[in-house]
């Protein structure tokens, strides 16, 4: 019987891998359980052991490109050991079979891993509910008990991990909770420069910064898209109204409503910029939750503004004020950061013309604002050179889900609204 | 240095009903013709319903049963001798005077089909159920004469029986001992029936009888003829009075004979010759009686037709009664371990029922 | 509050009970006036009457059988056996009949007895008075099986054992009857037969014990807590039979990992049987097998080489350890 050897199913998030090398020659003998292939995705790299005893076909040749189910290679079940001559290995009895490991492959196959001898025997019970139960691939897992076992800490620990790294940001409050980090890397220097360093441990809150910072670097295709939007309008709707305002709401009239009122403009008429990528699927939200960076002593965090379509401008200025307060008292709860399906930075209040801003994952896009310079400007219909405040904006987006047309349709709506901030009235 | 007899010991022998129906006048003892004509009544019904249960046993409408066939008299006369608020301590051969005691012929067969619902009698509150491990009643009998003295009950007897093979055991003679040390009102009842299942009495022990083991314990003893109903219950009656007097146990030693099988689940042929068996026959305790008592005018022929027409009867509703019943609570076995349901009875209960219902599904 | 030995407490528990009680009653061999070997019965004569404190001819299944008839009779019967090494004579009576009334006569009739027994080693004893056989008495339906481990727990569980409905089998771990002494309250907190008592809470590792051994194992306990950051949860088992499975599978759910002490014979013993209950109902969280500390499987030697086969503090120290460790 010929079996063909397919790519396993790794995990929910990953389509692709690439086969590094060839463990087995084409056309050689392979033994239940023999390593195969070693097949690198995004996430991990594997090694993938056969699952029958037989003569190999190679399909497709090492390192190539390949899809998860892609049949790489075949086995000829009917081919016994002897007949290949270099190969002297006796086939293992039945009983002794285990599924191949194929880590970060879902609840069946981490059960089905489990109920095999193979490998993974020396797992506690205890340790193996847990695994199964929070459907974890105990290879991922670094095992701190004797001889590297994993004990229930480390899959907790895990967990934590896993945890975290799934919400936007970690609370400021519990910042001070949280254990000092050990420090593992001295400097590696000829000359002693100790003295001319001051060395301080990184908070949690920027560890887990920069790892998601950089995750979502290496993960989306990131690309910038400027534009620039004369901000007179605004400028003279908030002098008009700026007393108004106040007395109604008890709080100045800022930018932020604006921009937060024209992005939901946009997102409205580009919806991919407001979706997200889930496994193979794009999820497109129907509501706007928009996140407002916010910057505080132990770093940057990005409360929510929910539902702000439906918001008024005083609501928005509000909820702003709010969230900022609670950010700079450290009083931010998981709810307020967590679930935005779009985020606005604004660099500008430190005087930032110009930049590309990071993607807050798993979100597609990002809005930057920048500081209001007045600049020389020629203005239409007379192409008169005139001095007017303007702002460079900066959209940075994932380009595996947006396409370069969405995404300066999307910013240039946001000038639209802007400049002209009645069509965020009349929603046109 | 004196070398002399310190002390003597002689043991009595009692019959005043021979083996053909004569009675000794002078040793007759003084029982009412109503309590006459109750022990024959309950010496037919025994024997008549043991006939019937081993018939129903092997019809295979009931387990394996003991057979009391030739012992009515030595069963039946001692229970005569108490009273209702005496305790009534049996082995699991004495048919005859557990129905004296109120039991009913239903409750037997209940026991017998393998219900303990048969030995849950709360009309005969003073009964206590079957013993079957051999002797070990007779010491919660010592023990029940004890609490009766102590809780203040003044006049309370308490009647053990025991087989002949089972004063072999330790249980027996610490009885005998304890009763004796504590001189509470205990009467052991010995139904000397000569065989320990297929053991010999020459076998199972070297006395010649088994009245003199109570010498040993300087406890009043006395060798009876016990298929003659006057003889069993004159001795027992004079062995209660003493006990109500505060004069301490006695041991009555039965002889009788086991006409049948141990149990259903025995073959006496193997054993013992039919010439025995026949010889046995014919001293047997209810032809003895009904002759006594057709002599002193108690008795006569319309009178047995009766009593037999009526004790069929009685045995026919019985097992008509006993047969009807159903719907035995399965579980029921979970609420007798403790007086409160523990932790893990309850989880095995639980266990026990869903299993039940696997049983139901699977067919 | 009174400081006194477990001998004292349980002579205390009698004497009260008694006061309370008058169809409670003392009966065994030497308990009346000689108050018992060890002298767990003292007093009890003079106070009570030798109606209610009897010395009894010299037999176990005698003292056992009778005490059957007085309960089912009425009366509470508190029995001694001297040694539990001479109960085993008594023991087709309690099997037999004390065990099975209730079932038997569908609790037409009942046996509430007491059957109170010094057993365990290390006391430089003769043959057949070192040995901690409960497992026998704990394999039968019916009964109870209560051990002690201090003055406190066997003042009131002693008064719980004569006021339980059943028979319960009291035993008494003759080596702490005088190694030391704890609070007796006036008027205690009532016990329940049937609990163990989580004794310290603790998040690494469970550790059960009981009777004498639970001793030695507390000092074990403590001292591994004084060296280290091992947080140990202890359980004092105190009911053999029936068994608190409930909180020895929380506690090991908790833990993850477990230990048993016992001073009987390893094969067949209350540790397999706390073992089984963890399989049957903690095993998804065990982390590392459950380790039993036991006496081997010979005869506890006489008192020459008694101590080298007895369970030593070493070797509940090492066991924990490799436990934690695993």
């Amino acid at each position: 019987m010929i079996v063909e050897i397919k790519i396993p199913v790794i995990g929910e998030s990953i389509t692709e891998g690439f086969i590094v090398e060839w463990m087995k020659g084409d056309g050689e003998f392979v033994n239940v359980d023999d390593n195969l292939y070693e097949l690198e995705t995004d996430k991990i790299t594997m090694t993938i052991q056969s699952e029958h005893s037989g003569q190999l076909k190679i399909i497709v040749p090492a390192e190539s490109e390949v899809d998860i189910g892609q049949v790489v290679a075949s086995i000829d079940t009917d081919v016994q050991a002897a007949e290949s001559a270099e190969e002297k290995v006796v086939t293992p009895v039945q009983n002794d079979t285990a599924p191949p490991i194929t880590p970060s492959a879902g609840m069946e196959q981490v059960k089905a891993t489990l109920s095999s001898r193979d490998g993974l025997d020396n797992l506690s019970p205890a340790v193996r509910r847990l695994v199964v139960e929070k459907q974890i691939d105990p290879t991922l897992i670094k095992g701190t008990g004797k001889g590297g076992r994993i004990i229930k800490d480390d899959v907790l620990k895990h967990l934590e991990n896993i945890s975290r790294a799934k919400f936007p940001a970690i609370l400021p409050e519990r910042v001070e909770e949280m254990p000092e980090p050990i420090l593992t890397n001295k400097p590696v220097s000829q000359y002693d420069i100790s003295d001319r360093q001051t060395r301080k441990p990184m908070s949690r809150l920027r560890q887990r910064l920069s790892e998601r910072l950089v995750n979502a670097q290496q993960t989306a295709a990131i690309l910038t898209t400027f534009n620039e939007a004369d901000m007179s309008a605004v400028i003279e709707y908030r002098k008009k109204y700026k007393d108004a305002f106040l007395d109604k709401y008890g709080l100045k009239l800022g930018f932020m409503s604006f921009f937060v009122k024209a992005t939901v403009e946009a997102l409205k008429r580009v919806p991919a910029v407001n979706a997200q990528i889930d496994g193979n699927d794009i999820v497109y939200n129907n509501y706007y939750d928009i996140g407002v960076a916010v910057s505080t002593d132990s770093g940057l965090v990005v409360p929510v503004i929910r539902d702000a379509d439906k918001l008024s401008f005083g609501q928005i200025e509000q909820a702003i004020a709010e969230l900022g307060k609670k950010a700079r008292e450290r009083k931010l709860t998981l709810d307020d950061l967590q679930g935005g399906t779009f985020t606005i930075s604004n660099g500008g209040i430190f005087g930032s013309m110009m930049s590309t801003p990071i993607l807050n994952s798993p979100q597609s896009a990002i809005l930057g604002m920048h500081a209001i310079k007045n600049r020389a400007v020629v203005v239409e219909p007379d192409n008169t050179i005139e001095v007017r405040p303007m702002m460079y904006l900066a959209v940075s987006y994932d380009h595996r889900l947006i396409d370069g047309a969405e995404s300066v349709t999307f910013l240039k709506h946001i000038v639209e609204c802007l400049e002209n901030p009645e069509r965020i009235m009349f929603e046109v | 240095m004196p070398q002399k007899t310190i002390k003597e010991f002689s043991v009595e022998y009692l019959q005043i009903l021979d083996e053909n129906g004569k009675v000794d006048n002078k040793l007759e003892p003084e029982i009412s013709d109503d309590d006459l004509l109750k022990l024959y009544h309950y010496m037919v019904l025994s024997r008549e319903a043991d006939t019937k249960l081993i018939k129903l046993q092997r019809q295979g409408r009931l387990g394996t049963l003991p057979a009391c066939m030739g012992q009515e008299a030595s069963i039946c006369a001692p229970t005569l001798a108490i009273n209702d608020k005496d305790w009534f301590v049996g082995s699991y051969r004495e048919l005859g005077g557990r129905l004296m005691r109120g039991e009913s012929l239903v409750k037997t067969m209940l026991l017998y089909n393998g219900y303990e619902e048969g030995s849950y009698n709360p009309d005969s509150p003073r009964t206590l159920p079957i013993s079957v491990v051999l002797a070990s009643q007779l010491l919660y009998a010592v023990g029940l004469a004890y609490a009766s003295r102590q809780r203040g009950e003044t006049d309370t007897v308490v009647l053990a029986f025991v087989g002949d093979g089972a004063t072999s055991e330790g249980d027996f003679h610490e009885a005998l001992n304890f009763a004796s040390v504590w001189k509470v009102p205990v009467v052991f009842i010995n139904q000397n029936n000569q065989y320990a299942i297929s053991t010999p009495r020459h076998k199972q022990m070297n006395s010649e009888t088994i009245a003199q083991k109570a010498i040993a314990y300087d406890m009043p003893s006395i060798q009876v003829d016990g298929n003659d109903v006057l003889a069993v219950y004159k001795a027992t009656k004079e062995a209660v009075d003493r006990a109500r007097a505060g004069e301490g146990p006695s041991l009555i030693e039965s002889v009788t004979y086991r006409m049948l099988m141990h149990t259903t689940a025995d073959d006496p042929t193997r054993y013992r010759e039919d010439a025995e068996v026949e010889g046995w026959a014919k001293k047997d305790p209810i032809t003895r009686f009904k002759k006594y008592l057709t002599e002193r005018k108690l008795w006569n022929a319309s009178k047995q037709k009766k009593l037999d027409a009526d004790i069929a009867a009685e045995i026919d509703s019985s097992v008509k009664e006993f047969e009807a019943m159903s719907d035995f609570k399965p579980d029921a076995h979970f609420d007798y371990v403790f007086a409160e349901e523990s932790e893990l009875i309850k989880e095995q209960r639980a266990e026990f029922l869903e299993n039940l219902k696997g049983d139901a599904d699977n067919g | 509050m009174a400081k006194m030995n477990m001998i004292q407490a349980i002579n205390l528990a009698l004497h009260r009970e008694m006061e309370g009680d008058d169809s409670v009653l003392v009966m065994g061999e030497d308990v009346a006036v000689n108050g018992g070997v060890f002298r767990a019965t003292e007093g009890l004569l003079e106070k009570f009457g030798d109606k209610r404190v009897i010395d009894t001819p010299l037999a176990e299944a005698g003292i056992v059988g009778t005490a059957t008839g007085m309960a089912i009779g009425g009366l509470k019967p508190v029995t001694e056996m001297q040694f539990s090494g001479f109960s085993y004579n008594m023991f087709h009576q309690l099997e037999g009949n004390a065990s099975r009334m209730r079932a038997r006569s569908r609790g037409q009739f009942t046996v509430p007895l007491v059957i109170r027994m010094p057993f365990g080693g290390g006391v430089r004893a003769l043959e057949h008075h070192s040995e901690s056989k409960e497992v026998y008495y704990a394999h039968t339906p019916g009964i109870k099986v209560v051990i002690p481990s201090r003055p406190a727990n066997a003042f009131a569980l002693l008064r719980a054992a004569i006021q339980d409905p059943d028979p319960v089998i009291f035993m008494e771990p003759k080596r702490s009857y005088r190694s030391f002494k704890g609070d007796v309250a006036d008027n205690p907190e009532p016990m329940q037969i049937g609990k163990a008592e989580i004794v310290q809470g603790g998040k690494d590792i469970t550790v059960i014990s009981w009777g004498a051994m639970f001793h030695d194992t507390q000092q074990v306990v403590e001292e591994l807590q004084a060296d280290s950051d091992i947080s140990i949860e202890l359980l004092d088992l105190l009911t053999i039979s029936p068994m608190d499975a409930v909180t020895i599978a929380e506690s090991v759910k908790k833990t993850g990992r477990c230990v048993v002490v016992q001073e009987a014979h390893r094969s067949f013993g209350p540790a397999s049987e706390i073992i089984a209950h963890i399989n049957d109902r903690a095993l998804m969280y065990l982390e590392a097998p459950v380790k039993r500390v036991t006496m081997y499987d010979t005869t506890v030697p006489l008192f020459g080489r008694e101590l080298l086969y007895l369970p030593s503090k070493g070797h509940i120290r090492k066991a924990i350890q490799e436990t934690i460790d695993f």
